[in-house]
């Protein structure tokens, strides 16, 4: 019945399926591995709840640490995903598919645990609805005039609207695995997600509209949430902090960090999954590209911000400036400026360069040096104060050590679990490329991206239910 | 619906093209298009078959959404400054940041859950949500359309109607019932 032309198609269908359908002990190790780091949050949060914030090194005058640090560092990884994903959806790049699944996931972990920190670095974290409003009896209410409550705002917005973009792509998908499982707890667990679709024309209609809208309101909120992040800062007088182009500033290092984030990802799961037929080179190099433009991007905005400060002349900004490129910070700021920049444009300027491991590889150090640009922002603007007697230094305890390095065990444990469970690679958006990619639509002009030429036998895995 | 009519015809097909040709005999013959539902591992194209185009409402309720959102967040930002004025001479301040910021957010957020459960109602996802005429049951068929065939259902036929296009199938399909 099928065609010559579609039989590759129908094969490639075949071997997504089989993946998914496989059995993964790197995954299941990769979840255990983590789950270790899991406990080790667990066991220094509880440490910290039971003995009070005094267990960490935050003091007068440095009173934002490595929560903060982390917090804005987690929330702009989140960008990854879903800004990213919602771009290339509306500009309809076609080699998007296989990407967007995954980079969603990244988004709603990334912020579930950014939107931890706050709370982590309230310390009396029982007592956190009071940030809520709602009528109470001791007649509090949040002061909505302060950045911090508009970050509740921001965050709640964007993790509910990560939650449910990446879940509406993903009913279609929980259908497939539902009607492939055998019956049992299994197949119950895809038939709660999939809410009982079938793949009427009314549905994929109603579906393709909530996404297109979906990815287009999306992008704004994303890019409010990193800036508001930065009016976290931005709206003090703190020298250092006062600038006009933290907004976009922050918004460029979060895309810049996402991207990170997604390269390391697809580069994992193209390995592990042996997903390299789905994720191919162009995927990658594609990527690359967005990845080298976002470092200069990022170059020319620290630039920028450098720049203005030492010009100004300003004392006590000039002082934080100082410690920043010659002082005591001078060692983070100029490694912050190498793997950010040097090594990203040096390697991903080439086409070799923007292969899976050498991008994941900069990935990492782009991981390192965007961590370090939110340490370079928090710590030496508040331990340089304009006051001289009130100069103070900040040096991290065990505590904050253990929950920096659990946070990326959850994230990990989360991811890994996630990707045991459900496609990490949207099988209907798949489906739906290679039949563009086959009646020479919008795909086909990009029909590099749909392969062609099928070499081995199809792997069917579960077959029907 | 009498008893006479309730029998219902479902195959599995490889191609688009071959559903369309099955839908184009059956329609001819007499089916009626509101008696014939076609399941697709995929979105089809708008005109890919002779059946009248889904309607969607989505967009609409979207904006609703956004506009309850935005009045719901500007009148709690705007509200709390009234009831917690800042002491400057008898008269609150609305400030413009904090109420600007509270309302675009919850606009946004207006518009993001109004659109998820549009989506939901239409596509007959909600719990408890009646699926007319049998629409949207499952099928002992749809393992095909996880395996990335498409599904045909013919309803409430005669049963000579649906021995008619179980003709028109079985040249076509991968596997009838």
């Amino acid at each position: 019945m099928t065609s010559e032309a579609q039989r590759p198609a129908r094969e490639l269908d075949g071997e997504l399926l089989g993946r998914l359908d496989r059995r993964r002990p790197g995954l299941f190790v990769g979840s255990l591995a983590s789950g270790a780091l899991v406990l080790v949050f667990l066991y220094c949060w509880g440490y910290q709840i039971a003995n009070g914030i005094g267990v960490t090194g935050i003091n007068r005058p440095v009173f934002w640490g490595f929560y903060i640090i982390n917090f804005v560092f987690w929330i702009g990884i989140s960008h990854a995903g879903t800004l990213i994903s919602a771009i290339l959806r509306v500009t309809k790049a076609e080699w998007r598919r296989p990407v967007t699944r995954s980079a969603e996931a990244i988004t709603l972990f990334a912020l579930a645990i950014g939107g931890l920190f706050p709370l982590i670095h309230l310390g009396r974290v029982t007592i956190f609805y009071y940030m809520i409003p709602y009528p109470n009896s001791r007649m509090l209410w949040p002061n909505f005039r302060s950045p911090l409550v508009w970050d509740i705002a921001a965050i709640t917005t964007y993790i509910i609207g990560s939650a449910l973009y990446l879940f509406l792509p993903l009913i279609p998908d929980a259908a497939v695995m539902r009607d492939r499982a055998a019956a049992g707890l299994k197949k119950r667990f895809y038939a709660v997600l999939a809410l009982g679709w079938r793949g009427t024309a009314q549905q994929w209609h109603s579906l393709e509209w909530g996404i297109r809208i979906l990815a287009v309101a999306i992008i704004p909120v994303a890019v409010s949430v990193h800036t508001i992040v930065s009016w976290d800062f931005a709206m003090t007088q703190t020298p250092g902090w006062k600038s006009t182009i933290f907004g976009p500033y922050f918004v460029v290092g979060a895309i810049f960090s996402g991207i990170a984030v997604l390269m390391i990802a697809m580069a994992l799961l193209r390995r592990g999954l042996a997903l390299e037929r789905f994720l191919t080179d162009r995927v990658f190099n594609n990527l690359g590209l967005l990845f080298v433009t976002m470092s200069l991007v990022w170059g020319y905005f620290t630039f920028a911000e450098h720049l203005t400060v030492w010009y100004s002349g300003d004392l006590f900004e000039k002082n934080v400036h100082h410690v920043l490129l010659h002082g005591d910070f001078a060692v983070p700021f100029w490694t912050m400026v190498v793997v950010n920049l040097v090594i990203p444009v040096a390697v991903l300027s080439f086409p070799r360069g923007r292969r899976p491991l050498p991008t994941a590889l900069v990935g990492c150090g782009v991981l390192v040096g965007m961590w370090l640009e939110r340490f370079l922002i928090v710590v030496p603007a508040l331990s340089t104060p304009r006051l001289a007697y009130s100069i103070g230094d900040y040096m991290p305890s065990w505590v904050e050590l253990g929950i920096m390095v659990g946070a990326v065990g959850v994230f990990a444990c989360l991811y890994f679990t996630f990707t045991q469970l459900l496609p990490i690679v949207s099988v209907w958006e798949m489906r739906e490329g290679w039949r563009h990619a086959g009646s020479g639509e919008a795909g086909g002009a990009e029909s590099d991206d749909a392969p062609t030429a099928v070499a081995t036998a199809p792997a069917p895995g579960g077959g029907a239910a | 619906m009498t008893a006479a009519e309730r029998h219902l015809v479902e195959a599995a097909f490889e191609q688009v093209a071959d559903v369309r040709a099955v839908v184009e005999a059956a329609l001819e013959s007499g089916v009626s298009a509101s008696q014939i539902e076609v399941r697709s591992p995929a979105p089809l194209e708008e005109d890919e078959l002779p059946l009248p185009k889904p309607k969607s409402r989505v967009l609409l309720f979207a904006l609703a959404g956004a506009v309850f959102g935005g009045l719901t967040a500007f009148g709690l930002a705007a509200g709390t400054a009234l009831a917690y004025p800042l002491p400057t001479g008898g008269m609150s301040i609305v400030a413009g940041p904090p109420v600007g910021v509270v309302t675009y957010e919850g606009t946004a957020l207006g518009l993001i859950l109004m659109t998820v459960l549009r989506v939901l109602w239409e596509g007959g996802l909600l719990p408890g949500r009646a699926i007319r005429s049998g629409r949207g049951r499952a099928s002992t068929f749809d393992h095909h359309v996880a395996d990335g065939r498409l599904l045909l259902r013919v309803h409430g036929l005669t049963e000579s109607r649906a021995g008619q296009v179980r003709q028109l199938c079985r040249p076509r399909a991968v596997a009838l019932g």
